[in-house]
């Protein structure tokens, strides 16, 4: 009896995992959409108005422009646009959950998710809540959505990974050259369409490379230390990375966080992966980093790219620090995810016009008449 | 709390009460449709204005239509410092409403538009549902509310 009791204990110990590990639940992604806003503002611009990091720097992070939030929307509302292609691409049950993955929710005392669930229609039943782990808050979000679904709580979920970095980013910060906006929704059910989930994993420890405060508008980094020792991203990814287990060979597609268009390839390296499946699934360099959504935009590219059987990996990082891994295997392409008419969608505006937008010159609050 | 948020409204909004209840109509265009002459209606009617029946039934309406006239306004407004112009629209929905409505993503000839860029309006332009921010209300919390946009190639 004891031994049984003691073996039972040894193997679970052995295969244990964090998240669906390898409880193989049929769960993955029957539907994906992405949302961007049309703003585009150029690099070059802010280094013009700042000069504080040296352009050969910004050349080689690869990023050109950044996506510029419009003044009238935010987290909710580009989360609120990719939720309805994702739904629209998605067939079966309507989610019964939503996760609302986001750090830069327009509201702090009260969810996202409630908003989302009666902007995409779900009947009021839905089970809803934020979910917030700064970069990595769409993976979360999925992670929680699998997880739901993985133990029959719902037939379907949905996650969705959101941010507007640009208005909660300091003004002559080195961040303010990538800080971009936009929102990936994902559908998971049962069935799963277009992948199934085989393997996740994650990594979390209380390391100070990313941070805002209550009653803080901006976000603030860790500093150069941080970055260059390789505390946070690479140890992170690295330890969600193994917690995936042996796989037969490397996956077609990694899609990695994207604080930058370089990050990805110098991660899959680290990683021991070729170049070449990370590459593909790299979409900021004309909208530079859209926190929370960036890891799932590389899993709508590697969707659109990929055949029946490929193996995609997403690596999604939050500053703070964490990461989660997913291993997926593709059942079939999307087709309709809108990230190549989002990324084609585009407006140049310039740097001034982005501060007012993003509502970085605060106006004095102004009496007008009666109109509107 | 410091937030990039627009100034709360010193002028009259509706009320919480209402603004709660036409929210379905204001995020995905909920109208409804006439039982006894299947007549369509956005926002919501309580009565038929063709058969006077009061049986109506809500029905989500399709969130593309046409451009039937297009201008722009450019009084500046509070709460919406962020852009210099606001182009409207009457939209006819798929399913026969009109709607007026705020359009965004198009060329208001002041922005650079470049390539890929922002398109004119005309008549005849095929728009499709966006959900935006309209303002905040007078207490405090954000309004969401249907925009359009040119519809996008799919
Ligand atoms: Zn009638």
């Amino acid at each position: 009896m004891s031994g049984t009791m003691k073996s039972a204990t040894k193997s679970a110990a052995k295969g244990a995992t964090n998240g669906i590990g390898n409880s193989r639940a049929a769960v993955g992604v029957s539907g994906i959409g992405v949302a961007l806003p049309a703003g585009r503002l150029a690099v070059s611009e802010i280094h013009e108005v700042w000069g504080t990091v040296p352009p050969q720097v910004l050349r080689r992070r690869g990023v050109t422009h950044r996506s510029v939030c419009d003044p009238d929307a935010d987290a909710v509302t580009l989360a609120a646009e990719a939720t309805r292609t994702a739904l629209r691409a998605a067939e079966g049950p309507a989610p019964g959950a939503v996760f609302f993955g986001s750090q830069t929710c327009p509201y702090l005392t009260k969810a996202g998710a409630a908003l989302l669930a009666d902007m995409a229609g779900l009947p009021r039943s839905v089970f809803a809540a934020d979910v917030q782990f700064s970069g990595k808050s769409g993976t979360a979000a999925l992670l929680c959505a699998l997880a739901w679904v993985g133990a029959g709580f719902a037939d379907a979920a949905l996650a969705v990974g959101t941010d507007t970095l640009g208005p909660h980013v300091a003004p002559g910060d080195p961040q303010e050259y990538t800080a971009g906006s936009g929102a990936v929704a994902v559908v998971v059910t049962r069935d799963a369409a277009l992948a199934t989930v085989d393997a996740t994993g994650s990594a979390t420890s209380d390391t100070n490379d990313g941070f805002r405060t209550d009653g803080e508008r901006h976000i603030r980094t860790g500093g150069a230390v941080m970055t260059a020792t390789d505390v946070g991203l690479i140890e992170h990814c690295t330890t969600a990375w193994e917690r995936l287990g042996a796989m037969p060979g490397p996956p077609r597609f990694l899609a990695g966080p994207q604080p930058d268009a370089v990050t990805p390839v110098r991660l899959a390296k680290r990683l021991g992966l070729p170049a070449e499946c990370a590459a593909p699934c790299v979409v900021a360099q004309g909208i530079g980093d859209v926190g929370a959504a960036a890891p799932l935009l590389g899993l709508a590219r590697a969707l659109e790219l990929a055949a029946p059987g490929d193996r995609i990996a997403v690596l999604g990082y939050g500053c703070g620090a964490g990461s989660d891994a997913l291993l997926l295997t593709v059942r079939a392409p999307a087709t309709d995810t809108g990230l190549s008419e989002a990324l084609t969608a585009r407006r140049t505006v310039s740097y001034a016009a982005a501060c007012r937008q993003e509502r970085h010159f605060q106006g004095l609050d102004r009496l007008v008449g009666s109109y509107e | 709390m410091w937030s990039p948020t627009e100034p709360v409204y010193r002028i009259a909004t509706p009320t919480p009460a209402k603004a709660w209840r036409s929210r379905d109509g204001r995020y995905r265009l909920v109208g409804n449709r006439c039982e006894d002459c299947v007549l369509p209606f956005f926002p919501k009617r309580r009565v038929c204005p063709q058969c006077h029946s009061r049986s109506l039934t809500e029905t989500v309406l399709a969130p593309y239509g046409r451009v039937v006239s297009a201008a722009e306004d450019r009084t500046p407004l509070i709460g919406h410092v962020g852009r210099d112009s606001r182009p409207f629209a009457i939209v006819a929905l798929e399913d026969g409403p009109c709607v007026l409505t705020e359009l965004v993503d198009v060329d208001t000839g002041t922005d650079a538009g470049g390539e890929g860029g922002p398109t004119t309006v005309t008549e005849g332009t095929e728009v499709e549902l966006v959900v935006r921010k309209w303002r905040r209300e007078a207490s405090g919390p954000y309004q969401y509310g249907y925009k359009f946009r040119p519809r996008r190639a799919r």
